[in-house]
């Protein structure tokens, strides 16, 4: 179904809205919650919740992107959930190592989040695109450097090269804009 | 606790890098990686 008619289903309130976003992007959010929660169970939770978010928001938002609204909407659920429970201790899976990995990209800062995600986008429009999608890979869906890899077919040492060196021009764009201190 | 901020904040960078990417993880799924939501419906979104 086209993305503009479930949005339209959710505009008239009707439940297949729901029914049909599962179909064309349960297994895509699915895959988000279980990168960041490594739990069947706990990543079909969130994505319950995510539909749910979905039906709350729509309407009165009407996302011009609809896949990614919901990438972002899952990905913000499953790292609430993923905080809530690692409050007191790093679990497994990729969050802890993405989190160690951009530690040192970003100093502490008075800049605002929406100066950070200006700076992030100018950022990741310059890069090639097979850096910005690797990175992205790793930072937005939480891929691991395996996956990656065997995606791409290359070594598992050239993915972490590429983030390496970009994390580092990362932090010298945000040094040189001055949002790290 | 600036590597959890700027995680978060990753979440917010404009959908088209979002969608860039998805293409990538559909490519993904057809060399048979992420097997662990194989369960899952089929993703049919080639053209968001």
């Amino acid at each position: 179904m086209d993305d503009q008619a479930i949005i339209d289903l959710y505009w008239s309130r009707s439940e297949r809205a729901i029914e049909a976003t599962a179909q064309k992007y349960g297994g895509y959010c699915h895959t988000i919650a279980y990168n960041i929660l490594h739990s069947r169970e706990d990543a079909d939770e969130c994505v319950n919740d995510t539909y749910m978010k979905a039906w709350q928001a729509i309407p009165p938002t009407r996302p011009m992107r609809l896949a990614a609204y919901l990438a972002k909407l899952v990905r913000n659920v499953s790292l609430h959930n993923y905080e809530k429970a690692n409050a007191k201790k790093r679990g497994a899976g990729q969050v802890p190592l993405i989190v160690s990995e951009l530690e040192h990209c970003l100093a502490s800062s008075v800049a605002t989040d929406s100066e950070v995600v200006e700076l992030l986008n100018e950022f990741l429009a310059q890069l090639p695109q097979e850096t910005r999608q690797i990175f992205m890979g790793r930072y937005f869906h939480f891929q691991s450097i395996k996956d990656i890899a065997k995606m791409r077919q290359v070594s598992e040492s050239k993915v972490k090269m590429v983030l390496l060196r970009t994390r580092n021009d990362l932090k010298q764009v945000l040094e040189a804009e001055g949002v790290a201190l | 606790m600036n590597g959890d901020r700027l995680t978060r904040l990753m979440g917010d960078v404009d959908d088209r890098f979002v969608e860039e990417s998805m293409e990538v993880e559909d490519k993904k799924k057809d060399i048979g990686v992420g097997l662990a939501v194989s369960s899952q419906p089929p993703r049919s979104h080639s053209s968001p």
